[in-house]
């Protein structure tokens, strides 16, 4: 493949094309090649005379795990490959195309629920700061798309907003709008931005709240999309960055040591019929507004509804409509945060799970390309492995006991040769032990050779002695995760399909540590469950009990590893030790530095308190407050009769939903204020609104 | 000057100047950024001479308490300002002047750089002024009404370059199949 810069052109679509056939070809033979082996060396370690059913299902769940592993193995492999030929000629990041001046028009939204007010506007300002030093601010478009319902959290956004674009002069250029109804989520409120000012806009980049990108980064996708006019859908591969926690800095250590080749490895296969992540990428707004717009599953249960993942979806529609999605592992600049602790991680995966096992039901649609219905796929399989590697599990248990544990001893290398030299039984399940070991951990060992032969990028992970150090605690972590993860994602699989559904709150995004009591409830059944398997084994046969030790260990101390992975003392020790560094923790693009120097917030003022009291916060929130028509009897009537409620008790006598009606009424909350004030200075009024008029004659505001 | 006391000194001075008789209404200034006691003082006199005039035009105000009367100068105070922010924007938000000339008085910083125009809109510097009455506070732009159109399959765009991998397609049919099969 030659290595010509990537333009608009028969030539281009025909290598691609030749590119994808080949590739295509290529990976699932080499996926399939040591799968074939490593299944005949297990039915050659099993097969005593014949495979029995139990048997026979214990090779077939093998067959599927060991596949599994493979995939991974030579995804990252064809990453390796794409950076020892100098990078691939199909990663659009890399290409160097021309800017046009002025810019199409762009918008850049981010949709937010509950999230941390402050972070969310420093991420922005961070964005913003990037994009004038490119010049090219004027030709973005801000959203702030809220589906925010708790008062104090949107009066607040609203605040945020009002001071950001006073600071930045930017009414007019950064917007902010708040959806009473949260329809359909995230993907509900992208929707609502299409229908209204979809097509003011030629480009869509979409955020996530903890998401940053650099000026330069938004720039380089613009011109790359108007590079390619067949391309709907760009993914940059955000790094991960921000972390403070233990185990957010493990997981942040991993995702940037290995994220990188396993990205260009994905590349290297998907072409032009990528994912789409659902934030920190570039959209074609027209033909996603054609042509993604998302179905509502029917029937009920946790599969019927409206898709919890969509953009999986919203990726493949516009792939069907003849439209490229693209993977850009080469562009940099694109940063998001991870969740703080595992039980946080866990909750993501959650949703996620529901939302990949509802692909299910879109997998035969009509008209998909065949790479994004395996990409559907295999976001299923990434859930379904967990439930499968636990019925392994559950399977050799009950072949060993019923075989009385007869061939297992403790597990030592000695232990492999046991039938001594020359048996050709022991070398078999050398080989095949070997062979898995060498899979599951070679990914890792690629990166870290990879990140050691380049100078630069090893002195960014601290250098080779710490990066070392590094990986060897991560395996290990990891290794300890592993069996958590199995029997949590087995959960959410069986309650997903039990008709259990996800509810949705916002995310934490840090700050928060886990306490002994939430890791106890939602750990403890697990350790229960480790402690009887334990048992169990020990009593068929102590070998076994040995061999699963890597399983019910972990499990049976979740709890405290998960209390102990939730401190951020544990991430600053790490930190201080030179444990976990990345590549933007050494040197911090000036984007993420202003973001770790943003302002706390004044926790002493009340947002509600505010709102009424204050004159100019009144203004502004009467300002963006929802106008109703007078004409409205009882609503009016309701509103008059929550307003005396707040006056006479204070706004923390309404009920959520009271306080949310009556605060999103734009003529309530100027009437509140006349009668806050004119009544300001009777013995009688609450407290709740005694004390901030009370600010006012102390102090000056 | 010690801040501590710079502080107490500047409440000692306040209260001196300031009417005991309302010190909501004169909360209700500082609430609005005016720091100046004086100029507090010369607006409050400003809004009780409109307060006594409303009460001696009607005679529903005779026999009311001293709380109502607070009231009332509250009531007025409220008035008061609300009219003159009102003159400060031209067209922005029509029915909703005051509000929006409250914010455009805020944006601008006019709290810190003229608060007297808070009692007559005149005496706000030209460019204050013009900056006022040009301000744009758009929390969302225009509406460009369009629909998300796809809820229906739609029709491939280019069918040339969609090339569907039959046998890829049956082999995930099956697999599909599988799946769901082993999930009930």
């Amino acid at each position: 493949m030659s290595d010509r810069p990537i333009g608009v052109s028969e030539a281009f679509d025909t290598a691609l094309a030749a590119a994808a056939r080949r590739r295509r070809l290529v990976l699932p033979l080499l996926v399939l090649a040591p799968t074939a082996l490593a299944t005949r060396l297990m039915v050659d370690v099993l097969d005593g005379g014949g495979l029995s059913p139990l048997e026979g299902a214990l090779v077939a769940l093998f067959a599927v795990l060991f596949a599994g592993v493979s995939f991974g193995f030579w995804t990252v492999l064809a990453g390796l490959g794409v950076r020892l030929r100098g990078g691939d000629p199909f990663d659009l990041g890399r290409a160097q195309v021309p800017v046009p001046d002025p810019l199409p028009p762009t918008a850049l939204v981010m949709p937010i629920f509950h999230e941390d007010v402050d972070r969310v506007f420093a991420g922005l300002r961070a964005v913003h700061r990037s994009l004038i030093e490119t010049g090219r601010v004027e030709d973005f478009h801000f959203f702030v798309l809220s589906d925010s319902h708790d008062p104090t959290i949107w009066l607040r956004e609203e605040q945020a907003w009002f001071d950001f674009c006073r600071e930045v002069n930017g009414f007019g250029r950064i917007f902010y709008r708040r959806r009473r109804l949260a329809i359909n989520r995230k993907s509900g409120g992208i929707a609502d931005f299409c229908r209204r000012w979809g097509r003011a806009y030629r480009y869509l980049v979409v955020l996530d709240a903890d998401s940053v990108m650099t000026g330069a980064s938004l720039v380089q996708l613009v011109a790359l999309m108007e590079a390619h006019p067949r391309a709907g859908i760009l993914q940059t591969v955000p790094s991960p960055v921000g972390a403070q926690s233990l185990h957010a800095r493990i997981q942040q250590f991993a995702q940037r040591l290995y994220g990188p080749l396993y990205a260009a490895g994905l590349n290297h296969w998907q072409l032009a019929e990528a994912s789409y992540w659902g934030h920190n990428a570039i959209l074609r707004v027209a033909p996603f507004m054609e042509h993604c717009a998302l179905p509502r599953l029917s029937g009920r249960g946790p599969l019927s509804g409206s898709l919890l993942s969509h953009d999986f979806v919203e990726a493949a529609w516009m792939r069907r409509a003849g439209y490229q999605v693209w993977l850009a592992p080469g562009l940099t600049g694109s940063f998001e945060e991870l969740p703080p602790t595992l039980l946080d991680s866990l909750k993501r995966d959650r949703r996620w799970c529901q939302g990949n096992l509802q692909h299910a039901r879109l997998l035969l649609e009509p008209g998909l390309h065949g790479v994004q219905r395996l990409n559907l796929l295999l976001g299923i399989v990434a859930y379904a492995m967990a439930p499968l590697w636990l019925a392994f599990l559950v399977l050799s248990t009950v072949l060993v006991a019923r075989s009385g544990g007869a061939a297992l001893t403790r597990p030592t290398l000695a232990s492999l040769f046991k039938r001594g030299h020359g048996d050709p039984l022991s070398h078999t399940a050398l080989g095949l032990f070997l062979l898995t070991v060498f899979l599951l951990l070679a990914p890792k060992l690629i990166a870290w050779s990879c990140a050691l032969a380049d100078a630069e990028r090893r002195r960014s992970f601290g250098g080779a002695a710490r990066l070392t150090a590094s990986l060897v605690l991560e395996t290990l972590y990891s290794a300890c995760l592993a069996p958590i993860l199995m029997v949590f994602h087995s959960g959410f699989l069986i309650t997903t399909l039990l008709g259990f559904r996800v509810s949705w709150r916002a995310q934490r995004r840090g700050g928060e540590e886990t306490g002994l009591r939430e890791a106890l409830a939602r750990h403890g059944l697990h350790s229960l469950l480790a402690f009887t398997w334990a048992g169990t084994a020990a009593w068929v046969a102590p070998g076994l009990f040995w061999w699963l030790s890597p399983v019910w260990l972990p499990l049976l101390f979740a709890a405290p590893l998960s209390i102990f992975g939730s401190r951020a003392r544990g991430g600053a020790f790490a930190r201080t030790a030179g444990l976990f560094w990345t590549p933007e923790e050494t040197s911090p693009p000036p984007e993420l530095a202003a973001l770790s120097v943003r302002d706390a917030a004044d926790p002493e003022v009340d947002p509600i308190a505010r709102a009424v009291v204050d004159p100019y916060a009144n203004a502004l929130h009467a300002f963006a407050g929802k106008r109703r028509p007078a004409a409205d009897v009882t609503r009016v009537a309701r509103l008059a009769r929550l307003r005396r409620r707040a006056l006479a008790r204070g706004p923390r006598a309404l009920s959520p939903v009271d306080l949310r009606h009556l605060l999103s009424d734009a003529d309530s909350l100027l009437a509140l204020h006349r009668e806050v004030w004119r009544l300001a200075g009777r013995s009688d009024l609450p407290e709740a609104w005694r004390a901030p008029l009370a600010a006012y004659r102390t102090s000056s505001h | 000057m010690d801040p501590l006391k710079q502080g107490t000194q500047r409440v000692i001075t306040d209260r001196r100047r300031r009417p005991t008789a309302h010190p909501w209404a004169d909360a209700y200034l500082r609430a609005h950024g005016i720091e100046d006691a004086a100029l507090r003082a010369e607006i409050l006199a400003a809004i009780l001479a409109r307060t006594a005039s409303k009460r001696s035009e009607s005679q529903s105000f005779a026999g009311r308490s001293l709380e109502d009367e607070s009231g009332m100068v509250m009531e007025e105070a409220q008035r008061f300002l609300d009219e003159q922010l009102a003159s400060f924007v031209g067209g922005l938000a029509p029915g909703h002047e005051a509000i929006a000339g409250r914010l455009v008085f805020w944006l601008a910083d006019g709290p810190a750089q003229a608060p007297a125009a808070l009692l007559d809109p005149t005496r706000a510097p030209a460019a204050l002024r013009f900056q006022m009455r040009t301000a744009r506070i758009a929390r969302m732009p225009p509406i460009a009404r369009a629909s998300m159109a796809s809820r229906r399959a739609p029709e491939p765009k280019r069918p040339e370059s969609l090339r569907p991998q039959r046998w890829l397609s049956l082999a995930l049919c099956l697999l599909n199949l599988v799946l769901l099969t082993c999930h009930q």
